[in-house]
């Protein structure tokens, strides 16, 4: 049996993840966004774990794929500041600290269209955009694929 | 030329061929003829044979031992030698890793290496001689002779045994916490076999640590997860199926993995004699058995106990019932992974993690003859805690040393409920002196705790461990033997050093319940100069606000008003001797 192309398989997977992803959830979770010191983060329990299983679910649509699923927001302070908010089965290529913003996820930040940021022959970050109720963009979802390993500390 | 014999705790540095603990370099005595240690039975003493070459080349090193002889005679086996190897570090030659002698592909001689110790001037060599038992009391004197290219140097070796039998089973315990798999990478041989969890090879390695940890009073403590809660392979058993059916599919690798250690013949062979391991992880995490994206449902629960149950049912199948099993989450929120830390509690609504999980595994753990326990590794909570429900629900608790000493008042309760207490923090690494080591387990008898966890002890990096080694070796406790040709650990002087402190500590613990242990740890203050507030701290102001509160600047500034335990590494020896008067019935000073 033939397989459909590996990006529209990323694709689909995205949306079925969009479909459980509640902006409104996202745009909340982390309580203190302005904190810069490590240590203070904190997140409102029950919107981290409904994220958190959607962000799983999603990792698991393709096993084959093996897919890291990651939250992202931008600082509210300074928009060329990154950050995970949540990690599924392991850390973005950028880890877990703030970060500056690659072009491909500011792009998606600022236009709500998907992109894909090419890492290497085999490993690419595919970002799209997270919204809230009011349809405004509150986070970006990356699905990186093709790393063939689960980076942590 | 000069050789001369230096005893276990100072070091000398191959560049110069000065004191590396210079600022008590006075105290350090160069023996040129004979040498005099104190030792209780059953246990080691070392001394090191220094080469000061003052720039001359040594080719080849010859160095033989007599029998010791007194009332009986301690055989010249029980001398043990090793190549001590030297670091550039801050500008020296430090000298740590250690080398069998003899047993490598390494030859003694100055320099060790042409190219990257072109300039070393001092070469030298730790020898570790072991007290049997069964020797009877009393003064035993031997000769060594050390041939360097030809000419000889002659010492005299006394050994004063005293009456006291250090105890197999040590009293203190000294964790080296480390973190699975940081061993693999640094043995390529082990790290290009992709089949290493399956074959046996990476077993046979970790178990290597394990034994040499061991050996040297220690225990290796390897967290079997990450942070994301992935369990590394083969540190858990298979399982197979979800909520209801859940099981455990295969024990085989799991038993093959760690059976050795939980039946004690891991540890065949060794000095101390086989016993099971005190302490290991469970895999137990956030994320394992129970698929976290069930948290808080029913299924979630169902999953963790029946897993939970398997593994209690299976140790008391298999009779490993005297090892502390560790149900402990490492996981920090900072990391993204989860919503609450389990490690290292800071904000008070996570402290609920511990009251769902004790929950789940409470009858599980009172039914079972098997050792099974909740862990937590506590700091800036630690003051509240002691006092809650925690106590009741943890029975091993780690707390931060700085934060630990503000609360003296804890360690009655806590031992009245019989939970386990260490106490941990980090090391200075090769630049620190030696006496640091020393001080960790002269706080587990002065606090009246069970243990200390130094952090970390395989953090090999990507630095060249050999030359300067990660994080200047504050996370080092061993090296790899490999470019040696030894497909294992080699241990180091600070291991060496911190089996010697931990061998005195362990001495002063078989006084408990004693009045003995009053007139040592009198000992113990006096040459450190401690009166009530050495030890133990005056809390700091910020001790009322909410832990989450506290700021590192806050806690740095309030550990700098503190007086450190700054000592000549001499007193190693002197607390040591009159402990050992002391437990042979004597006065002590």
């Amino acid at each position: 049996m033939n397989k459909a192309p590996r990006v529209l398989d990323i694709d689909n997977i995205a949306r079925i993840g969009l479909m459980y992803l509640d902006g409104d959830l996202v745009e909340n979770v982390m309580l203190d966004k302005l904190s810069l010191d490590y240590d203070d983060v904190t997140y409102n329990h029950e919107q981290f774990y409904e994220l958190k299983s959607a962000l799983t679910k999603t990792e698991r649509i393709n096993p084959d794929l093996d897919i890291t699923a990651v939250l992202w927001q931008l600082r509210p302070d300074n928009d060329q500041l990154a950050v995970p908010i949540i990690c599924g089965n392991a850390f973005p290529e950028e880890g877990w600290e703030i970060t500056l913003v690659n072009p491909e996820m500011d792009r998606v930040f600022k236009t709500g269209e998907s992109c894909v940021k090419k890492r290497s022959d085999t490993c690419s970050s595919h970002y799209y955009a997270v919204r809230n109720s009011d349809n405004a963009i509150v986070a970006v979802l990356e699905l990186l694929v093709g790393r063939g390993y689960r980076k942590d500390i | 030329m000069e050789v001369y014999l230096i005893k276990d705790h100072f070091r000398i540095d191959g560049l110069t061929g000065e004191v590396i603990e210079k600022e008590f370099s006075g105290d350090c005595v160069k023996h040129g003829k004979s040498i005099v240690l104190e030792s209780a039975r059953n246990e080691y003493v070392s001394f090191q044979v220094v080469f000061d070459t003052k720039g001359q080349k040594i080719s080849k090193v010859n160095i033989d031992y007599s029998d010791l002889r007194g009332v009986g005679t301690i055989s010249r086996n029980e001398y043990e030698t090793y190549i001590e190897w030297f670091h550039k570090v801050n500008g020296k030659y430090i000298p740590d890793a250690l080398i069998p002698y003899g047993k490598t592909n390494l030859e003694f001689k100055v320099p060790l290496d042409e190219e990257y110790l072109r300039n070393q001037r001092v070469g030298a060599l730790w020898v570790d001689l072991f007290i049997p038992e069964e020797t009877q009391p009393g003064y035993y004197g031997g000769k060594i002779k050390v041939d360097v290219d030809g000419t000889t140097h002659e010492f005299e070796i006394t050994v004063k045994v005293h009456d006291v039998a250090l105890c197999n089973e040590s009293r203190i315990y000294a964790d080296l916490n480390a973190y699975a798999d940081s061993i693999s990478a640094v043995f390529p041989r082990v790290a290009e076999n992709p089949d290493r969890y399956n074959d046996g090879s990476y077993f046979e390695l970790e178990r290597q640590f394990h034994r040499m940890a061991y050996e040297h009073r220690c225990i290796f403590h390897y967290l079997p997860y990450r942070h994301s809660g992935i369990v590394v392979d083969s540190y858990a058993p298979e399982i197979e199926g979800e909520g209801l059916d859940i099981r455990v599919r295969s024990w085989e690798r799991f038993d093959r993995h760690f059976g050795p250690l939980l039946d004690g013949t891991a540890f065949e062979g060794t000095r101390r004699g086989p016993a099971p391991i005190k302490f290991l992880y469970l895999p137990f995490n956030f994320c394992w058995p129970a698929d976290f994206t069930k948290w808080g449902k029913k299924g979630y629960r169902t999953e963790f106990r029946r897993i939970m149950k398997e593994f209690t049912r299976h140790f008391e199948e298999k009779g490993w019932t005297e090892t502390y099993m560790e149900l402990f989450f490492n996981h920090k929120k900072r990391y993204r992974f989860f919503p609450f830390d389990g490690d290292e509690t800071r904000f008070q609504e996570d402290g609920v993690i511990f009251e769902i999980f004790h929950d789940y595994v409470k009858d599980i753990f009172d039914e079972t003859d098997a050792k099974f326990i909740m862990r937590t590794d506590s700091s800036w909570s630690y003051g509240l805690h002691y006092r809650q429900k925690y106590a009741d629900i943890c029975r091993l608790w780690v707390v931060n040393s700085l934060i630990f000493s503000w609360f003296p008042e804890s360690v009655r309760p806590m031992k009245e409920k019989g939970n386990i207490v260490f106490i941990y923090g980090g090391s200075g690494g090769l630049p620190a002196s030696l006496l640091e080591l020393f001080v960790w387990p002269m706080k587990a008898v002065v606090y009246g705790i069970d243990g200390f966890t130094l952090w970390n002890s395989t953090g090999f990096g990507k630095a060249d461990y050999l030359e300067t080694p990660f994080a200047l070796g504050s996370e080092i406790y061993w090296y790899p033997g490999v470019r040696f040709g030894l497909n294992g650990p080699i241990p180091s002087i600070r291991l060496k050093a911190l089996r010697n402190f931990m061998q005195t500590g362990d001495l002063m613990k078989m006084a408990e319940g004693t009045g003995k242990l009053d007139k040592i740890i009198d000992v113990i203050n006096e040459h450190f100069h401690a009166d009530e507030n050495f030890w133990w701290r005056e809390k700091p102001a910020f001790i009322n606000d909410p832990p989450h509160t506290w700021t590192n600047a806050g806690l740095s500034d309030a550990a700098a008003g503190y007086r450190e335990p700054v000592e000549s590494p001499a007193k190693t020896e002197k607390i040591k001797i009159e402990t050992l008067k002391i437990m042979d019935g004597g006065e002590g000073k």
